[in-house]
């Protein structure tokens, strides 16, 4: 398998402190990785700007072979590599489906000129993808709650809501920032079993940040990134991970 | 039986909504012809209406719920007018329509922008600026009105655009202050140049200021119109108000369509959260000068009906209070919902312009006010009513701020329905969606996570 | 999915971005010099044609004390800012309030000449009047709203109510007119200066300096110093800065958090009614007079960066020395532009200042990186 995203030697830094130091991973396509480590090292930041939401000091960023760094974030999401916040973002004031209708790419109502001139053409898209984002409601089985406003659900829900939203990008590659932060420990587990099951379904790469250890070390990650003070420390196959000394002092402290 | 076929019929408006309604025309009609005294009426009527904006009701939508508060002030509005035609508060009336057609352009604008997109634009009266002087200069050179209306609303368009262009990427309260400055600024030139100076037939002029804008369809109206029987009670400014009016429901038109659409959407999603809005694969900053622009082109057009309100523009006319009064107007009405737009209007025009008519130095309520200020600074000049006005307007914008933030007419949710679309629906729940249900939903699914 | 549509190429902003870029690093530092070169070339012609002329003496007074007013405004301005992350529109009110307390004190003693004295209890009462308004509005208007999570957004808003609520109460009482402080008369301490320009280059001239001006400069002087005294040296004044750098964590340490934003509105409210009480001294006062200083305080809180009041003092003098050169430039200008009215224009130099340090440095002179 090819590697579809290809990070070497980034760095960043917020006036003195180094968030990411010289940093350089591979991500294998149709895998689930995971990238974990304690608070503040710079999990979220690597996000961050993979994603084109900070700007690198140096280095370079490949997804699929196209550099990303210099791209603005919108651009970044139109080759297909969609991420999620740790304080999941929905829009509050607007419904579930609403939140969902967002993300496609070229919608002809994203042009005013459309709205007036090809009215038709535009209620059959939104149509199109109202049901596209009914059937992942479906696969998620949240349908229920489609007409929600995103402000009355609960924390577990609105991750779940925020899963099904990334997807109608259709996207080839997920970045999820803890998936799991500030769910119910016992929905923890389903969650994981959805992220899974949408993975395999639709052929996706997903790339998970956990700050929790135990979370992550099961037979379904196929491999994984340990940081601390923004840097890789470890990384291999979970059970490998488990055993390593720099991890267990990354995480236990000196 | 025959209680729900009456129900039915009735729906989707309330029958509490047009008893109470019926019975406050019925009033206010009754008081003014029957008694002779319109203030009363006046005062009976907004007793009535009060009423009807405190009634709540889960069964309706809020949908519903606004289109009944609408149609109640407007229909209130137009009655008033019909009613106090031949007194003298007639003349109020007229000048209250104006205002109401200028501040409602100005709100919409701002809905477009802040209530819609979130942009916190305090310079709504540079875009105005423009609009007002382009349109003025251009006709007053000879220029007909219809293209100099046009050239006057594209230009606060473009001005709109290239502020937005330079400095929307600023943190919103940076940019508050940014729009606020350009409009003291603009006000500055306006003061100072020459060649910001014009009446027809002469182009030297030392005071500043455009005089003797001509009017809209002043021709076609005196020519025409004052030969018609019908048209007899109509004068001039309340034509003027009818072409404000008509300018009013094409803005509100365009804004609709945007408002219901996927851009709409997109522009909500900004709103709610820019950075989201952009990884998501949308190019925030390009909507958002596109959007600062229509916001132009309609404040535009409240600016070219400033000029022709006026027929003079002086940088008088352009004080930062005009921005404050237009937000005023917008919050009163409710952020992002276009009807409430007048309504907010309707009712910021009224609070502002009723106490003109208390404006009675002999009045009790003048002689205590100034007898109390005497005795506090014995030298203080008579109190101007426009210091109360501005007061009034102050607090209430203030209340609502603090006891209702979403205004009058509270934004409605998207439902597809409305674009009359039906939707397919989850297999296991074939009722249809209505939002107390969604709310029942959202009050059990918050007890615990189980629903998930 | 429609796949044949190209991807959108994000034109506008990559082209702004760029030009951002341009003016954030190196090449800022050229249109700087290239601005100096031309201000340097201009005031040489300016010199030449022996019309430019600048009154030495007079500059720095009328700078300082103009600098002065600006300073005690935006230090308030600043303070809050920082504080509870709103601008708040409604501070240019507290000015007027500090100059009509000046005015009733006047009425109060029966318009007797007011002896030396007098100043100072003006000074005093203008403070503490203008202080307990500016808690007062934190009371009625803020306090609700930030309890209710309101964005900065409804905070400004309603702050622009709050300021028109205040000065129209003051019109109520004082009428809208202009109204005058009754200081004796002007006194005058008569000093040399030297007049730069026209056809000797330098003629020494004597000008007369207004006691007012004298004494604005003193107070602010003195009152600075006072602040940063307090708030560097003394607990009030750490639990204060604790406070305005994060409020949650101040709040965790043990901070009475609501009390240190009393005080700040106290402190920062004073400061703009002894700026009002020392403006009145020399100036005829009208309602509207606090909203033609709020812009340039906002100018000078921008320009200094937020927060930063060592950075407000410096902009305050930057801002107020512009403002003042620009008025020989303006006036020279009229005659070869062959315009009259220019010099209306020194008033929209604070406002231009502002928008060029919003656009090419937002976090001002002193201000910490906004970015982060």
């Amino acid at each position: 398998m090819s590697n579809i995203l290809e990070i070497k030697n980034l760095y960043k830094y917020f006036g003195g402190i180094r968030a990411i130091d010289n940093l350089s991973m591979q991500v294998r396509e149709n895998s689930l990785t995971a990238l974990i480590g304690p608070n503040g090292c710079g999990k979220s930041t690597l996000f961050n700007v993979i994603s084109g939401v900070l700007k690198a000091d140096s280095g370079s960023i490949k997804f699929n072979g196209t550099e990303l760094i210099g791209l603005q974030p919108n651009e970044i999401n139109h080759l297909g590599l969609s991420r999620t916040f740790q304080d999941t973002k929905l829009f509050q004031n607007l419904t579930v489906v609403e939140n969902m209708m967002l993300p496609p790419k070229h919608q002809k109502g994203e042009k005013l000129i459309n709205i007036f001139k090809s009215k038709e053409k535009v209620d059959e898209m939104e149509t199109e993808l109202l049901d596209k984002a009914l059937d992942i409601l479906d696969l998620l089985e949240i349908r229920h709650m489609g007409y929600e406003y995103t402000k009355n659900l609960s924390g577990g829900q609105s991750k779940l809501v925020d899963l099904a939203r990334i997807l109608m990008s259709d996207p080839k590659m997920l970045l999820l920032d803890e998936p799991t932060a500030g769910v119910n420990p016992a929905l923890t587990e389903k969650l994981f079993q959805k992220i899974f099951e949408m993975k395999n379904k639709l052929n996706l790469t997903v790339m998970i940040i956990e700050h929790d250890m135990d979370v992550i070390m099961r037979d379904e990650v196929d491999y994984v990134f340990v940081s601390n003070l923004g840097n890789i420390v470890a990384q291999g196959i979970p059970k490998e991970v488990q055993k390593n000394k720099d991890v267990i002092e990354a995480y236990l402290g000196k | 039986m025959s209680k729900l076929s009456i129900n039915k019929i009735l729906d989707p408006i309330r029958i509490d909504y047009k008893i109470a309604s019926s019975i406050s025309f019925a009033i206010m009609i009754l008081f003014t012809f029957a008694i002779k005294n319109t203030l009363l009426a006046i005062i009976l009527n907004a007793i009535a209406l009060v009423y009807i904006y405190i009634q709540n009701d889960q069964n309706y939508t809020e949908k519903t719920v606004n289109n009944i508060k609408l149609l109640a002030t407007v229909t209130n509005f137009l009655l008033a007018f019909i009613i106090l035609k031949d007194t003298p508060y007639s003349l109020f009336m007229v000048e209250a329509l104006l205002f109401i057609v200028f501040y409602t352009l100005l709100a919409l604008s701002l809905n477009v922008g802040n209530g819609l997109t979130g942009i916190v634009n305090f310079g709504v009266v540079a875009q105005v600026t423009v609009g007002a002087v382009v349109t003025g200069l251009l006709s007053v050179r000879g220029m007909p009105i219809f293209f100099a209306f046009i050239w006057g609303i594209l230009g606060a368009a473009i001005f709109s655009g290239l502020i937005a262009m330079t400095t929307l990427r600023l943190k919103d309260d940076y940019f508050a202050i940014v729009s606020i400055t350009i409009g003291e600024i603009f006000r500055q030139f306006l003061n100072t140049e020459p060649s910001l100076r014009a009446r027809p037939g002469s182009n030297k002029l030392t005071t500043p200021g455009i005089l003797d804008i001509p009017q809209p369809l002043a021709g076609f109206y005196n020519s025409t119109l004052i030969n018609i029987a019908f048209f007899d009670w109509m004068n001039y400014r309340l034509f003027l108000g009818f072409i404000g009016a008509f300018i009013v429901l094409i803005a509100l038109l365009i804004v609709n369509v945007i408002y219901y659409s996927p851009y709409g959407r997109l522009l909500k999603s900004i709103r709610e959260d820019e950075l989201v809005t952009n990884v998501y694969g949308k190019e925030v900053f390009k909507y958002k000068v596109i959007i600062m622009m229509i916001s132009g082109l309609i404040a535009g057009a409240g600016g070219a009906m400033l000029a022709w309100i006026f027929l003079v523009i002086t940088p008088e006319n352009f004080l930062p209070l005009t921005t404050f009064f237009a937000w005023t107007a917008f919050i009163i009405g409710g952020r992002g919902n276009n009807k409430g737009m007048i309504v907010g209007s309707i009712i910021f025009v009224l609070l502002q312009r009723a106490s003109r008519l208390l404006d009675n130095a002999d009045s009790l309520f003048m002689r205590g006010l100034n007898s109390f200020v005497k005795f506090a600074n014995p030298e203080a000049p008579s109190v101007s009513i426009s210091y109360l006005q501005l007061i009034v307007v102050g607090a209430v914008l203030i209340l609502f701020l603090r006891f209702s933030p979403r205004g009058m007419l509270p934004e409605e949710a998207y439902r597809p329905e409305i674009r009359g679309k039906k939707l397919p629906r989850a297999g296991s729940q074939a009722k249809s969606v209505q939002t107390e249900e969604l709310d029942n939903n959202a009050q059990t699914n918050n007890k615990g996570d189980n629903n998930l | 999915m429609d796949k044949t549509e190209t991807e959108m190429p994000s034109s506008i902003s990559r082209i702004i971005d760029k030009y951002k870029d341009f003016i954030k690093t190196k090449d800022a530092s050229v249109i700087f010099y290239g601005l100096l070169v031309f201000l340097l070339v201009i005031t040489i012609i300016g010199f030449r044609s022996q019309n430019l002329t600048f009154n030495i003496t007079l500059l720095i007074f009328a700078s300082l004390y103009i600098a002065a007013i600006y300073l005690c405004i935006s230090l308030g301005l600043s303070m809050t800012y920082k504080l509870l992350d709103f601008a708040n529109f409604a501070h240019a009110e507290y000015f007027i309030i500090g100059a009509y307390t000046a005015i009733m004190w006047n009425m109060i003693n029966d318009y007797r000449d007011p002896v030396f004295m007098d100043i100072f209890i003006v000074i005093v009462l203008g403070f503490i009047a203008a202080g307990l308004v500016a808690i007062l509005g934190d009371i009625l208007v803020f306090k609700p709203l930030r309890k209710l999570n309101s964005s900065s957004e409804t905070l400004m808003i309603s702050s622009i109510g709050w300021g028109i609520i205040i000065r129209n109460v003051v019109s109520v009482f004082f009428g809208a007119g202009v109204v005058y402080f009754r200081w004796v008369e002007t006194k005058n301490i008569r000093i040399k200066s030297v007049r730069v320009g026209g056809a000797d280059f330098s003629t020494s001239v004597v000008y007369g300096l207004n006691v007012e001006y004298l004494i604005a400069i003193l107070v602010t002087i003195f009152m600075v110093i006072a602040l940063f005294y307090v708030l560097a040296k003394t607990k009030m004044g750490k639990a204060l800065r604790a406070t305005s750098d994060n409020i949650s964590l101040a709040e965790s340490s043990g901070i009475k958090t609501d009390r240190m934003i009393n005080i700040t509105w106290f402190i920062g409210g004073g400061l703009a009614g002894v700026s009002g009480v020392l403006f009145g001294l020399s100036s005829p006062i009208f309602p509207t007079s606090g909203f033609i200083y709020l812009l340039p305080a906002f100018a000078v809180v921008v320009l200094g960066g937020i927060g930063s009041l060592k950075g407000s003092v410096v902009a305050a003098v930057i801002i107020a020395f512009s403002q003042n050169l620009s008025v020989s430039y303006l006036s020279w200008l009229e005659g070869p532009l062959d315009r009259s009215g220019l010099i209306a224009y020194q008033r929209v130099l604070p406002f231009v200042i502002l928008i060029i340090v919003i656009l090419i440095k937002p976090q001002g002179l002193y201000g910490g990186d906004l970015d982060e």
